[in-house]
């Protein structure tokens, strides 16, 4: 266990947390009692497929949805039917990057307005532009590139951006949801390094929400396995690589190719259902 | 015996190239993989390949399929070769399936697009495409919507409309890339199951190296619209010749599921790939390459033989690559 003050309540915790959408008569479970905490200083990774249930879980992590059953916590205390004002702090200190910057950067918007809104949005005072620049120095963005729009940078950059942006309101927590599974290899380990150096530097706590059980083992320490949105294998990272305790997690591990490696079909086919069949869709 | 040949393709948009001078050829029955990331110019030339070019972009150099040379030809005649002779597979199978015809009909009609058989023959035929592709109720299957199934599914329908009229070569662009790791599995070893039993050959491109090299006999490796190495997988693998593939090699063993994973920082590519219309001239990879010299300055031409690179300073052929 990697956090610091064993006195001190987990940063983030869900307890027992559930989650269904659609209609009362056509219920769909996205979460079924699902727990988790996150620690200071620690690097958490939940990995999961398509239904899931791992972008609700992000969802409800930063208040964006509330759980019908279960508890959410941040720092030791309740954000389920909380007012916005009363929820500030976590709005500040939760901050997530997403898969798609494009759905983070407003197209019209320049890269460092795009920056600086959440600062306006949260009220932070101090030398807007100043931050910005720094933030973007922080992110490895040339000189500059403040100027520019969206659609202007490539793939790679416009997840810096995305970073930076993050990193503004100076969080405690990051939450990155399949944050570089865009993204080429080449360009996906220049991303993960920044993250990984950015973490350090600034003492983050990190929740990294990936389907890739490859680059979980590399960023992360501790790692929780969610299917058809319950919680099936939790762990440390290597422990779970080395010895997988729950067969899913292990078709998880073994599905991943490798270079030169042979294609090795998982064995159970059910995994693959159409909508209907998978966990997020229908209860079982 | 060689089915498919490429040389010197050249792709032009505005007189910029988008792809270099591309040469490469896959035999009968090979799995030939062709790698590189966004910007090298792949999904361009797998458009090229299947004459479907966008407009306002202009074409030189040669393909030729079977001993018939492809580019030139009426769209009216590149239509017959398409689905018949050469099928593709496309990464999103939503925009490629009609999203309001049964997925049985869909079959059926690629079917008789190139065959004149019964409607009844064509059916029977589209239930047993459906069945080699997995599903274990074809009938029932035949009769649901593309949005009625699950992505790894639309893509089994596509695969079985690949099949449908014994294509010579299979091209499959990105095929399981927006798919989930556990579905990627299921969906290559069918792909890799079927191109051998009907013995098709394959054209795989795709990003990522571990999958390629999981796939395929051969590699070509993409960079800047041209082919820059080639070589069987295991020697692509073992003894990389090419800067770039080195370097790719690199970052791709950084992330992986099976032995040692680095720890700390991972290996990177230094700089970023180029817009399409800002490679330098020359050697592609210059101003990335940590080998480059004076010379670069010139376009290197791919060497012959089993194993071919384009660099004026490649690594030795004796396994000196990723020093």
């Amino acid at each position: 266990m990697t956090h610091l003050s064993p006195a001190e309540p987990p940063l983030l915790e869900v307890l027992s947390a559930s989650k269904r959408y659609g209609s009362r008569s056509h219920p769909v479970r996205a979460l079924s009692g699902v727990s988790l905490q996150l620690w200071r200083g620690e690097r958490l990774g939940v990995v999961g497929e398509s239904g899931s249930g791992k972008s609700t879980l992000a969802r409800l992590l930063v208040a964006l949805e509330m759980p019908e059953a279960g508890d959410i916590r941040f720092k030791g205390k309740s954000i389920v039917g909380r007012s916005r004002r009363e929820l500030e702090e976590l709005h500040r200190s939760v901050q997530m990057v997403f898969q798609d910057p494009f759905g983070t950067l407003d197209p019209r918007l320049r890269v460092a307005e795009s920056v600086a809104e959440p600062l306006r949005a949260l009220k932070i005072g101090g030398d807007l532009g100043r931050r910005v620049e720094e933030l973007l120095e922080a992110v490895g963005m040339p000189a500059g590139s403040g100027r520019r729009y969206p659609h202007q940078l490539s793939g790679g950059q416009r997840q810096r951006v995305a970073i930076a942006r993050a990193l503004a309101p100076s969080p405690e927590v990051l939450i990155a949801d399949e944050a570089v599974s865009a993204l080429d290899v080449a360009v996906r380990a220049q991303v993960l390094n920044l993250i990984a150096s950015l973490v350090e530097r600034f003492g983050l706590s990190m929740l990294f929400i990936s389907h890739d059980m490859a680059v979980i083992r590399h960023v992360c320490t501790r790692v929780l396995v969610l299917f058809r949105g319950e919680v099936v294998e939790e762990g440390p990272t290597e422990q779970v690589f080395r010895q997988p305790s729950h067969p899913y997690t292990a078709a998880l591990i073994s599905s991943v190719p490798t270079l030169g490696g042979r294609i090795q079909e998982p064995k159970a086919p059910d995994w693959e259902g159409g909508p209907g069949a998978t966990g997020a869709d229908q209860i079982p | 015996m060689t089915l498919l040949t490429v040389s010197d393709l050249v792709v032009e948009a505005a007189g910029q190239q988008i792809i270099r001078g591309l040469s490469l050829s896959v035999n009968a029955g090979e799995r030939v993989g062709l790698i590189g990331e966004s910007g090298s110019g792949k999904t361009m030339a797998a458009l090229a390949l299947m004459g479907l070019l966008p407009e306002g972009l202009s074409l030189q150099g040669s393909i030729e399929l079977e001993g018939v040379e492809l580019t030139g030809l009426s769209d009216r005649r590149y239509s017959e070769i398409r689905g018949d002779r050469l099928a593709m597979i496309f990464q999103e199978p939503m925009t490629a399936l009609d999203p309001l015809m049964r997925v049985g009909r869909q079959i059926r009609d690629a079917v008789r697009l190139h065959r004149r058989i019964s409607r009844a023959e064509a059916s029977s035929r589209m239930l047993q495409l459906l069945a080699r592709v997995g599903f274990p109720n074809p009938a029932e299957q035949a009769r649901r919507f593309p949005h009625q199934l699950s992505g790894g599914q639309r893509q089994r329908v596509l695969i079985a409309i690949a099949l449908a009229c014994d294509p010579a070569l299979i091209l499959a662009d990105e095929p399981t890339t927006a798919l989930d790791v556990t579905v990627q599995a299921q969906v290559l070893s069918l792909l890799q199951r079927l191109v051998r039993e009907e013995r098709s050959a394959l054209l795989l491109i795709s990003h990522d190296l571990a999958v390629v090299s999981s796939v395929c006999d051969r590699i070509l490796v993409m960079y800047g619209g041209t082919v820059v190495e080639s070589a069987p997988t295991r020697e692509i693998l073992t003894a990389p010749r090419h800067p770039y593939t080195v370097a790719l090699l690199d970052t791709s063993r950084g992330i992986s599921a099976d032995g040692e994973t680095a720890a700390g920082q991972l290996p990177t590519i230094p700089g970023a790939v180029p817009a399409w219309d800002q490679f330098p001239c020359g050697c592609v990879f210059r101003g990335r390459c940590p080998r480059e010299q004076d010379r670069c300055r010139e376009v290197p031409r791919l060497t012959e033989g089993e194993h071919r690179v384009a660099c004026w300073f490649p690594f030795s052929s004796e396994g000196g690559g990723g020093a």
